[in-house]
């Protein structure tokens, strides 16, 4: 019998991938599922602004990595994949939601969410929104950096990219959002 | 004065705060989704259906260390999770129950010539040897052929996905097409108990560059025959979740030809540089929603290499 394994080059998902079978076997997807489960609702959260959101944006991520277990739970960090979904559907999410406001502003209308989550504190609230304004890599790399306290390395495992891309998001994204806040950038990272 | 790294930690403390009391046992699955979804937690056997997907049974495949799952929804930050071991929590459901309307079996004397057979619980894990190659060995060859013996019940799997074929006496193999480099490769092997062990190995291709070759004709022109290359495609994302979906796929091809990608729901065609690589953006824009598919990438000789896509896109 021959099988072809996946060969998916240059990525640097693939490259955890092909490293992935040699550290450990498949881990089971409700065990990933309670560790990742909250983190991955805190990203949504913080990247769409929607309470009501967040979580429909989490489990939809985990839907599909649970139909593709298979393949995803084989990866060396399934969680950086359901990380780097998360973190586009909830851009994306972001931005549609800005583009249903403006419609409903024009037509008079409003919409009210439905909360699912806490309030956050009104600083708080407003660093997440100027997050949310910057360019789509820059916001999910602050998020990743700031929220999850992730390595470069890590964050450009999940977002696809290299190293010094992700240093430079997060060099551009911290003087940007130290700018619109009115802050200093800090000294201790 | 505030500086925007405490600002950060302090925003990601809110968020934190905010999401720890998100149950981890989702009643429903996404409205956005539509899809329904049951969680039993309590029993540890995964009763559930998602995206359309029943999910019966622990999905434990291998290591002592993972037989042991929280059961605490309250978030570990602030409660510190109580463990039980599964073996525990899952009731063994491999013996037959008999229902109340089916007769009980008729169980014959003692004396009787056939002997009375006992169903004893197999918790021993399946022995699982790599004969063939070794681990950490170096090939030159794409496809190898990995052998190595196990019980004569079990099942081998490679990577996850790949079954191998086990013969009566427990001896197993298999064909892996392996990748340029480092090529880790998991083998679980699973009783019919369900018990199961799993052995890891690594092994490299080293690869070749491809050979150009010098021929003189009698004429005293000299002509360059480029041998055919090998053919190299690699896929960029394997998912996508714009509404037209789409994936990049790039490689190496002989020169001058043409490189083709299909699929069910899209397709394209480039021509590969005078360097011998190729790029192409190819569409998906029929492709449904959460359903993985296979790419194909082919070159002029018809060499093939296959892809898998799904489209996260939910309109």
């Amino acid at each position: 019998m021959t099988v072809r394994p996946r060969s998916r080059g240059r990525s640097a998902l693939q490259t955890t991938r092909l490293s992935s079978s040699v550290v450990r076997a498949r881990e089971p997807f409700e065990t990933f599922y309670e560790r990742e489960f909250r983190l991955v609702v805190g990203l949504a959260y913080a990247l769409s602004g929607s309470r009501s959101a967040a979580e429909d944006l989490a489990q939809e991520a985990f839907i599909a990595a649970h139909s593709n277990w298979d393949k995803i739970g084989s990866y060396d960090k399934p969680e950086a994949w359901v990380r780097r979904v998360v973190s586009n559907l909830s851009v994306s999410r972001f931005r549609r939601g800005l583009t249903e406001a403006k419609a409903m502003t024009r037509l008079g209308g409003f919409r009210a969410e439905t909360a699912a989550l806490p309030d956050l504190p009104a600083e708080a609230e407003e660093f997440w929104a100027h997050v949310r304004k910057l360019p789509k890599r820059q916001a999910q790399t602050l998020a990743l950096h700031y929220l999850e306290d992730k390595p470069v390395a890590e964050i450009a495992v999940i977002l696809e990219c290299s190293a010094s891309t992700v240093k430079v998001h997060l060099h551009k994204g911290r003087q940007r959002l130290a700018s619109r806040l009115g802050v200093n950038l800090g000294e201790d990272r | 004065m505030t500086t925007l790294d405490t600002l950060a930690r302090s925003s990601a403390e809110a968020i934190h705060h905010s999401v720890a009391f998100v149950p981890v046992r989702p009643a429903s699955v996404g409205t956005a989704a539509g899809v329904a979804a049951l969680w039993k937690f309590g029993s540890y056997a995964v009763a559930g259906a998602l995206a359309g997907v029943a999910v019966v049974g622990a999905l434990i495949i291998a290591g002592p260390d993972e037989a042991e799952v929280s059961r605490d929804p309250v978030p570990s930050t602030t409660v510190a999770p109580t463990t039980i071991p599964i073996e525990e929590a899952v009731p063994p459901t491999t013996a037959p129950v008999p229902s109340a309307k089916t007769p009980a079996p008729v169980v014959p004397p003692s004396s009787a010539i056939a002997p009375t057979t006992t169903t004893v619980s197999d918790a021993e894990p399946p022995m699982l040897e790599i004969l063939s190659p070794s681990d950490g060995e170096r090939v030159k060859t794409k496809i190898t052929t990995f052998v190595g013996r196990t019980e004569p019940d079990a099942t081998v799997v490679a990577s996850g996905k790949f079954e191998a074929t086990v013969a009566a006496d427990g001896s197993w193999s298999i064909d892996l097409v392996l990748a340029p480099g480092a090529n880790g490769v998991v083998f679980v092997a699973t009783d019919p108990a369900g018990n199961a062990t799993s052995r890891r190995m690594t092994i490299t291709l080293d690869v070749e560059e491809p050979k150009v070759t010098t021929t003189t004709t009698i004429k005293e022109t000299t002509t360059t025959t480029i041998a055919a290359w090998e053919f190299v495609a690699n896929q960029k994302y394997g998912s996508c979740v714009e509404p037209i979906a789409y994936d990049i796929f790039s490689g190496k091809a002989t020169p001058g030809t043409t490189v083709s990608i299909s699929s069910e729901y899209g397709s394209g065609t480039t021509t590969a540089n005078g360097d011998g690589t190729w790029n192409l953006k190819v569409l998906f824009p029929s492709a449904p929603y959460n359903k993985v598919f296979l790419v194909t990438a082919k070159d002029h000789t018809g060499a093939k290499r296959t892809f898998e896509m799904v489209s996260l896109y939910q309109g």
